[in-house]
């Protein structure tokens, strides 16, 4: 019996020594990388997750007070939280609905051959590519009292205007429709690109089998677009619940606390309240509901 | 009822670079249940012609008519037609099942029940029951092709149209699904049009053939009818594999006998052979058949001496690549003969054997004598009259 | 494979080798700055003339790195551990928190080598201690002013404002007859620096300081009813009260708005400082004309208006220039603290640079010629001497509780004295965290 082990082993060996010099090269390539961004990646966030139940602050960093659960039960009982928790995710429920339905409808669009689509289509993402802070002093501008295009507008319809941003009930719909007009070309770039790769002949035995244009889009086109849709679907719902500067630039997270999200909320909390643990709490809540949502999606996404 | 006619049909596409002319005034006429084969070489129209039937293109003059009514202008789905496509177009996120199901789902009021037996019954008679719940991806080539065949025949439909069904398939089971095919649409005795660029389809699977180039409808005859009688050089050199051979030659009058002169030999005429193409000038194209080249010895008339280049030994028969002038052609002779390349062979063309094209037109002016009715009634195991056809209408 | 592991590694970390403080000795100072306006082909005169000092000091050149205040702030208290970069200049309350965070290097020694430090205003080099121990020298100090329009009150006969009532009344008058003009600004936005800045100058004519030290904490040191004026002077009647002083479709807006607001002439009175004086060109301005004949000639500067009861008092910036304590480097660090402050580079750099001469207008040192030629900014020499600066507590969590005070207020969800009430009991439960 041990000769027939030991056989095995040294078999085991020599397959495995023979695997490693086929790939090494591969792998001499791919660790240091790996590495680079587990320590990147990886070190934060275990940090983030053991500060959360200590008592630091942001002044002296090191003096770390083990306090347990503590500040998750005072997120339980903190009113500033549960309405940022609430807005973050009304406002990631309704930008990325409105993305996608509006990305959706922008690359059908796209798709035809119209005259002028080629350029269309590079225009379009710049609404992307633009940088945040651009974003926001462009919508400043438009919503500012007086001078501003939309006041301008309204006044001549003989509506009310003001400085949009700092009226309480209008500065959350304002940016879940900065969030939508960013993001809306990259949806339908990448939809476009799935639908393309749908065989026309497809939509042709659709049309012979008796199929309407919106019944074609049902049953021929949607389905084919599902994993590309949940790929987008998933990365904004995670851009969108942590996003930080495009609420923090245009309202600072008022007016009144009306757009105050769970990023700004943890950034207050860091650095000016220098309260690290109860912030990084937050952040842990944060990481669970995005962990939650992606993997509870992707194995409904794989069912199929 | 599926009597389909294709009435003057035109299609013309605009580009940048200017017109094309897909399909030239094109006219033909199918009988309820026939299975007629479009065949041609590649960008002779045949696609587009079944596309403006079924509808996914709209032509730029003619008309469809199915039993009498004109459809141009209807929808594909209003056609009562079904396709078939060359790759399948099968719905890969949707079982077999569903595949088939689609149509009727679609297009009709059917209950689930009935629409769910249907397709039980299709399946069992392309042989995929099993396969019904299985996913595109999962099914090899063969097997996507049935439920895709199954797909159209579920819609009992007035017309089938296919579109090269066959070609994604490899050699072996081709020759197969052929056959199946063939013996389907004959038990379904549905109206068939059929797409390819393969000859030996037309030939086999076909009642007519339509055989096309750039866009024009060269001849429209039964398979023998387009073999022995070709209407002109392009049919007589698209059809058959080998395929012909042809001869430039230049009529010479001057001799005893009128003959047709070629480089490397010279032909004397017969009378009735002579009496075809008197009047329609000095060129012309002789054509032969690989099969119909005879061995001779040199005494013979019209004996051509020629060079062996390369033979082709395939069991059957051995195709023999003869050198004749400076260009080579085909002869097939029996398999049984060995012969060595480089020696000399004489042959000759029987008179009966010859095809005769004018040097201009291309137009059939001669083609060989039909074969005989009583010839193949002789044959023993033969008897009655209506178990065979010889091949003509 | 294990050398191609090797290999594999050096050629990644190669790419960051340079990152992350590795500063040996040769290495030259790092220094971050705001201060230096953002010249666009105009001639860098203070930063040269920084430059040029601290060559002559140190004897090799200096890197200098600019961020925004927020940008300095943030990075230095999450990263100042790590040595980069050897000094840094910032406002008041940085100087605070990086003091609690045990960041900045004592000056006292520097300070004693010196000879021009007598020079400095008492009350900056006041400002710059804490517990007795210098933390940093001062280079630019600025008391928060009342601008006015001048022309408008003249057009309206009417005299500049003191009171608190008489600035309302004013200020309504001025609504009244003019379409295209408010009469005041301040900023109400969630988050704004200088919204927390308007409201202690404000704070500062009811008491010397917020809080005083009480040991090695803090106590309040205001009564609720003050605080509630503020509120009621400065954001109920502003916004929120029936024929409201300010334009209530201006709320929730920041700095863009008062400061280029005054200089395109939308406001008649903002309260601002020194560096609006060359303020002329630049995004935010519609007309460069337009914007000196404001500035130059229809611009007075005043006190800030002040509550019966309350006194003449404002809100004093001094902005100091301090070393990383974790520097490897401190007496560059030093040098380049001496260098930005010395009154040569604020004479002949700040105050001779064509966009940064205003802020000499109010100098921090005796030797550096005050910048005012224009008797209209004349009383900001008076006013100077009566701004407070911040005390060294660390301000953070006061700023959070005053936004949500003041936007309840501004927005009329709250009575203002209502709100100063309960203000005032969160700023005592403050007492212990700052």
């Amino acid at each position: 019996m041990a000769t027939q082990t030991e056989s095995q082993y040294s078999r085991y060996k020599e397959e495995f020594s023979s695997f490693l010099t086929d790939t090494w090269i591969g792998y001499a390539f791919v660790i240091p990388a790996t590495v680079l961004l587990a320590v990147v990646i990886g070190y934060p966030t275990l940090r983030g997750l053991y500060l959360a139940f200590f008592e630091v602050s942001l002044l002296n960093p090191e003096q770390m007070e083990f306090v347990g659960l503590q500040h998750f039960r005072a997120l339980a009982a903190d009113p500033i939280f549960k309405a940022a928790l609430w807005h973050t995710v009304l406002l990631t429920a309704l930008a990325v609905s409105f993305q996608y339905l509006l990305g959706l409808g922008l690359a059908l669009a796209l798709k035809e051959k119209v005259p002028g689509a080629g350029i269309f289509r590079s225009l379009s993402m710049v609404t992307w590519v633009m940088p945040i802070i651009v974003m926001v002093i462009i919508f400043r501008f438009m919503v500012q009292n007086g001078f501003g295009p939309v006041n301008i507008i309204l006044d001549s319809l003989g509506m009310r205007t003001t400085y949009w941003f700092g009226e309480p009930g209008v500065a959350f719909p304002l940016i879940v429709v900065m969030h939508v007009w960013r993001n809306v070309p990259f949806y339908a770039i990448s939809l476009l690109a799935a639908m393309n790769s749908i065989p026309k002949e497809q939509y042709e035995a659709a049309r012979l089998d008796g199929a309407g244009p919106l019944e074609r889009f049902r049953y021929v086109t949607l389905p084919q677009i599902s994993y590309v849709s949940m790929i987008m679907i998933v990365l904004h719902v995670t851009f969108t619940f942590k996003n930080f500067d495009i609420v923090y630039l245009s309202t600072g997270g008022g007016p009144l606390g009306n757009t105050e999200v769970l990023a700004t909320y943890v950034y207050k909390q860091a650095f000016e309240q220098y309260a690290l643990g109860y912030g990084a709490s937050i952040g842990v809540v944060m990481l669970i509901l995005m962990l939650t949502f992606t993997i509870v999606y992707v194995k409904l996404e794989e069912v199929d | 009822m599926g009597e389909l006619e294709i009435r003057d049909l035109t299609k013309v596409f605009h580009d940048d670079g200017g017109d094309i002319v897909a399909v030239d005034d094109l006219d033909i006429e199918i009988e309820d249940g026939e299975l007629i084969v479009l065949v041609g070489p590649s960008g002779c129209g045949k696609s587009t012609t079944l596309r403006c039937v079924a509808g996914l293109e709209s032509p730029t003059d003619g008309d469809i008519v199915l039993d009498g009514t004109a459809v141009t202008d209807q929808k594909p789905k209003e056609r009562d037609m079904a396709m078939v496509f060359q790759s399948y177009a099968l719905y890969p996120h949707m079982s077999s099942r569903e595949n088939m199901e689609f149509g009727l789902k679609m297009a009709t009021d059917l209950p689930k029940d009935e629409i769910r037996s249907r397709v039980e019954e299709t399946a069992e008679m392309l042989g995929i029951s099993e396969l019904l719940d299985k996913k595109p991806d999962e099914l090899s080539g063969g097997q996507q092709q049935r439920v895709a065949l199954g797909r159209a025949i579920v819609r009992e439909p007035e017309v089938f149209l296919m579109d090269e069904p066959l070609s994604n398939l490899d050699a072996k089971l081709r020759t197969q699904m052929r056959t199946e095919l063939q013996a389907l649409q004959q038990d379904l005795g549905v109206t068939t049009l059929y797409v390819t660029h393969d000859q030996t389809e037309a030939m086999t699977m076909s009642d007519r053939i339509a055989v096309l180039n750039d866009g024009e409808l060269q001849q429209f005859g039964t398979p023998l009818e387009c073999y022995h009688e070709p209407e002109n050089e392009f049919v007589a050199g698209f059809i058959g594999s080998p395929s012909m051979n042809f001869f430039d030659v230049e009529l010479d009058t001057t001799g005893d006998r009128p003959a047709l002169v070629h480089e490397g030999f010279r032909y004397d005429l017969e009378e009735d052979v002579y009496a075809d193409i008197e009047g329609h000038g000095e060129r012309f194209t002789l054509g032969i058949r690989p099969e119909d080249i005879e061995l001779a010895t040199a005494d013979e008339p019209n004996a051509v001496t020629t060079t062996v280049e390369v033979t082709e030994p395939l069991g059957e028969v051995t195709y023999v690549y003869l050198e004749i002038g400076d260009r080579q052609y085909t002869a097939t002779l029996e398999g049984d003969l060995v012969i060595e390349t480089g020696r000399t062979l004489t042959i000759r063309f029987p008179q009966d054997r010859i095809h005769v094209f004018d040097g201009q037109t291309g137009e059939a002016l001669r083609n060989r004598s039909r074969p005989d009715d009583e010839v193949v009634e002789s044959l023993p195991g033969f008897q009655s009259s209506d178990s065979v056809e010889a091949g003509m209408e | 494979m294990l050398k191609g592991l090797g290999v594999g590694a050096a050629a990644s970390l190669a790419g960051c080798g340079g990152l992350g403080g590795g500063n040996g000795d040769g290495e030259q100072a790092l220094m971050w700055e705001y201060g230096f306006p953002n010249t666009e082909g105009a001639e860098p005169v203070w930063r040269n003339k920084f430059e040029s000092m601290y060559e002559e000091l140190a004897g090799e050149e200096i890197q200098i790195s600019r961020y925004s205040y927020e940008d300095l702030r943030q990075k230095f208290l999450t990263g100042a551990s790590t040595g980069d970069p050897d000094a840094i200049e910032g406002t008041l309350s940085h100087l605070s928190e990086y003091i609690a965070a045990e960041h900045v290097e004592p000056l006292d020694d520097l300070a004693d080598s010196i000879d021009h430090l007598d020079g400095y205003v008492d009350s900056t080099v006041e400002a710059m201690t804490y517990q007795d121990t210098l933390y940093a020298l001062p280079y630019e100090g600025n008391a928060r002013a009342l601008f006015v329009r001048q022309d408008i009150l003249d057009e309206l006969g009417q005299d500049v404002p003191e009171s608190a009532e008489a600035f309302h009344e004013i200020g309504r008058m001025i609504n009244d007859e003019y379409d295209d003009v408010t009469a005041f600004h301040n900023c109400t936005k969630d988050g704004s620096v200088r919204a927390f800045q308007e409201w202690m100058t404000h704070i500062y004519q009811h008491t010397d300081q917020l809080y005083v030290p009480d040991g090695d904490g803090w106590q309040l040191n205001i009564e609720a009813d003050a605080l509630g004026q503020v509120f009621d002077n400065w954001y109920y009647q502003i916004y929120a009260a029936d024929n409201p002083v300010g334009d209530p479709d201006d709320l929730g807006t920041g700095w863009q708005t008062n400061d280029p607001g005054y200089i395109n002439g939308n406001y008649a009175f903002i309260e601002s400082g020194t560096w609006m004086r060359n303020w002329t060109s630049g995004e935010n301005i519609q007309s460069t004309d337009a914007a000196k004949d404001i500035l130059d000639n229809k611009t007075l500067i005043a006190h800030p208006a002040h509550a019966d009861g309350a006194s003449r008092g404002t809100f004093l910036e001094v902005k100091p220039v301090m070393v990383n304590t974790h520097s490897d480097q401190i007496e560059k660090g030093k040098t380049a603290v001496e260098a930005y402050t010395h009154p040569e580079t604020l004479g002949e750099g700040m105050a001779q640079d064509p966009e940064g001469s205003g802020k000499a207008m109010t100098p921090v040192h005796d030797d550096v010629e005050s910048t005012i030629e224009n008797e209209n900014w004349q009383p900001l020499t008076d006013i100077f001497t009566t701004g407070r600066a911040l005390a060294k507590a660390t301000w953070g969590p006061v700023r959070e509780e005053f936004y949500t005070y003041m936007q309840e207020v501004s927005y009329g969800e709250t009575d203002p004295y209502d709100a100063g009430e309960q203000f005032h009991e969160a700023l005592q439960d403050l007492e212990s965290e700052i």
